[in-house]
């Protein structure tokens, strides 16, 4: 048996037997489960690493692993990764690393320490699984592990009622939004009588662009801009993520980028031969773009350092939106695609890659300093700078950063964002640049409020333990890798995850 | 291209303005050595003043009152935006369905 | 007509559920509305499974051999285990709101808003 053969589903499968392990190492001492996880969230990483090495080095050609016999393999359970998939997957390793070494001292005060990496694991379960999947089923239910284990990690603390508010109405929008993407899959099973991706791809290209296939790609577009947390179904996110014990939300950054990514392979690898017009991209462009401003107007007037960047994670979610969006409004039209809609679409994966950096960053900064001084509220806080030094560092670098200020990695992504928006239509582009104006103005209110000015004697704000510290400046130094060289990222990860959307799926095929 | 990005329309390279920002530092440092020494230190500078008395909790600017006039000025935008943000589960579901019908039909006449 | 019959209840049950969502202040309530999605939902799979003259895909002691592809049921079956999952996590949660805002009223539960 060759063990790289079956990397793919141990990328699944590991975190998942060590999620249900977690509560036992427990038993054993109060500090086994932080370690026991976060050797997990390691060897995740590295068996990552070798299955990008792989997929990169086959091209535009998807790896398809499928579980039990290699006969009949649409019909069996299997996973499909290629360029894209794997784009998301390192994402996922580089935050769930960095947040499960944070935890360490995050979670120190608090019992229950192993439910709490229980549940972590299962987050990047089902992150992973929702991305790795080639299957609209096993999509469905990893959808449904990831939402689960986040709303059981937002009501964590449960000494709060705001904890059990928000998880309960993360709860029931996500539940709804899974049923309904049920309802989606049930619909091309009745079609199609498979549930494998690249094969009902195959049948809604063969046909005329019919009225079940329009109702399922309206539930799968709502299902997963709900889950990416887009406007208008952006009431819970602020909640959950301000709701979410410490580095948690950095998690919940990356897990809710795999609505992203579910909604791209919609748009692009089930539904591209029948996209012929810009009615698509229209609707996903309006979303982002909505998303962009009243996210960050809303996030303008926040007193809750928490929910402030809640709003900010909305609003990025809408650059990504945009961008992609642009890609997808010129499917139809090659020449066009060819001139900016490929750029666009390279501007908008970026982002979600530096999106996932920098937004993690600063939620960990943020429960940094609610660590140290206990509320959450700007008004209350001032001149932290003082003896928080490494943290200030981390939060300047994260601000610059989502606000596209040059020379940080969040400046390239949207720089490719507004040159290639305004080929397809300026007033979009003035829009995404007035709201990274607007962005600066906001980091710039909690820089000056909770950083800048005279010490507080009254809060004993020391600088956070050295776990915390190590967690933060692991998606520093992505950061900066990232700011330095980033025509190196795009020539590595970005193009091929582009190239991969662009080009579907095989039907069927082997490792 | 390792360093830096060709947008079609624009180039970017951080490496090159890290460069230039460098020798823009260098030339100010080189300006500034040409100033005058002996210059006097000023005492008790950069700490709070208030007319000479302890300063009072209420003297800080809040968070709260940065960009009060931004959102004065905003206002017709700001309250039905955040009226909007009710709270309520009810609501909530009502904008999933509400919009999901909208998409579908934007799908389903366009 | 009779053969589109369950799918007129699919869309009837899930609609109600909708409404009931919607509409209804209780939290509990919420949650029985969106179980009645989750219902409405699954008939909508097991109605896809069924093909008239198919008997049940048990090999062992099968009458006749056309039998219907089970997988919408296999399909169900993970659904109402989840389905179950996510209604008692629900409702283990209105149990806690309940405990801290003393009322499981949507329009009292909105601490967090704005």
């Amino acid at each position: 048996m060759n063990f790289t053969e079956h990397i793919p589903i141990l990328v699944i499968a590991l975190p998942l037997f060590a999620a249900f392990l977690t509560p036992l190492m427990g038993k054993i001492s109060r500090k086994a489960p932080r370690y026991f996880a976060t050797a997990v969230f390691v060897i995740v990483a590295f068996l990552v690493v070798l299955l990008a090495n792989m997929v990169y080095s086959r091209g535009t050609e998807p790896i398809i692993y499928t579980l039990g016999s290699q006969n009949d393999t649409i019909f069996r359970i299997v996973l499909e990764i290629d360029a894209f998939s794997i784009f998301m997957a390192l994402i996922m390793a580089i935050v769930s690393l960095a947040v499960s070494i944070y935890s360490w001292a995050f979670v120190d005060k608090y019992s229950g320490q192993d439910k709490f990496y229980t549940l972590l694991l299962l987050v990047a379960v089902g992150s992973y699984g929702m991305v790795l999947t080639g299957d609209m089923f096993n999509l469905f239910v990893f959808f449904e592990i990831s939402s689960i284990a986040l709303c059981g990690l937002v009501a964590f603390r449960t000494e709060r009622g705001e904890s059990f508010e928000a998880a309960f109405k993360y709860m029931a929008y996500s539940t709804i939004s899974g049923l309904l993407l049920l309802f989606a899959v049930g619909i091309f099973y009745s079609q199609y009588g498979v549930l494998n991706i690249a094969k009902i791809a195959e049948g809604v290209g063969s046909g005329p662009f019919n009225e079940l296939n329009k109702i399922a790609l309206g539930l799968l577009v709502t299902v997963f801009a709900l889950k990416a947390g887009s406007v208008p179904f952006h009431m819970t996110t602020p909640d959950a993520y301000s709701e979410a014990p410490g580095g948690v939300a950095a998690l919940y950054v990356a897990a809710s980028q795999a609505g992203l990514y579910a909604l791209f392979r919609t748009c692009f690898t089930i539904y591209r031969p029948v996209i012929t017009t810009e009615t698509i991209g229209w609707v996903v462009i309006i979303l982002g773009v909505l998303s962009m401003f009243v996210g960050v107007t809303m996030a303008l007037v926040q007193k809750d350092i928490k929910r402030l960047m809640a709003y900010h994670a909305i609003s990025q979610t809408g650059y990504m939106l945009l961008g992609v969006g642009v890609g997808i409004a010129v499917l139809g039209n090659p020449a066009a695609l060819d001139a900016y809609g490929k750029m666009a679409m390279e501007g908008g994966i970026f982002h979600i890659i530096n999106h996932a950096m920098y937004k993690g960053l600063l939620f960990l900064t943020a429960a940094a300093i609610f660590y140290r001084v206990g509320t959450r509220n700007l008004n209350e806080m001032r001149g932290l700078a003082h003896t928080m030094k490494f943290t200030t560092i981390f939060f300047m670098i994260g601000a610059l950063s989502i606000a596209g200020i040059p020379p940080m990695n969040g400046f390239s992504s949207k720089l490719m964002i507004y040159e290639s928006v305004y080929q397809f239509s300026p007033i979009l582009s003035a829009i995404a640049m007035l709201v990274s104006v607007l962005t600066l103005a906001s980091f710039v209110k909690v820089f000056y409020s909770a950083f800048m000015g005279p010490k507080n004697e009254k809060v004993d704000a020391k600088e956070v333990p050295m776990s915390m510290l190590v967690g933060m400046a692991i998606l520093t130094g992505v950061i900066i890798v990232f700011s330095l060289f980033p025509g190196l990222v795009v020539d590595t990860i970005i193009k091929p995850a582009v190239e991969a959307l662009l080009h579907g799926w095989p039907i069927a095929g082997g490792m | 291209m390792f360093f830096g990005i060709d947008t079609g329309s624009g180039v970017w390279n951080a490496v090159m303005l890290l460069l230039f920002l460098a020798i823009a530092i260098l030339i100010a440092f080189l300006l500034r050595s040409m100033g005058i020494r002996g210059h006097r230190k000023r005492v008790h500078a950069g700490e709070p003043f208030y007319f000479g008395n302890e300063v009072p909790e209420s003297a800080y600017i809040k968070a709260s009152n940065v960009y009060w006039g931004f959102i004065k000025a905003m206002e017709k935008y700001y309250k039905p935006v955040m009226a909007e943000h009710t709270g309520n589960v009810n609501d909530y579901m009502a904008w999933l369905v509400l919009t999901m019908a909208g998409i579908l039909l934007v799908i389903f006449f366009m | 007509m009779i053969g589109n019959a369950p799918y007129i209840v699919v869309g009837f049950i899930i609609f109600l559920g909708l409404y009931t969502a919607i509409f209804k202040r209780n939290l509990i309530k919420i949650v029985m509305g969106i179980t009645l999605v989750e219902s409405g939902v699954n008939l909508f799979l097991i109605t896809l499974g069924y093909r008239t003259g198919g008997g049940a895909p048990i090999f062992t002691q099968a009458t006749n051999m056309h039998m219907v592809l089970p997988t919408p049921q296999a399909l169900t079956l993970t659904s109402i285990v989840i389905g179950v999952a996510t209604t008692a996590l629900m409702l283990s949660f209105i149990v806690m709101i309940y405990k801290h805002y003393k009322s499981i009223d949507a329009k009292d539960v909105r601490r967090l808003k704005g």
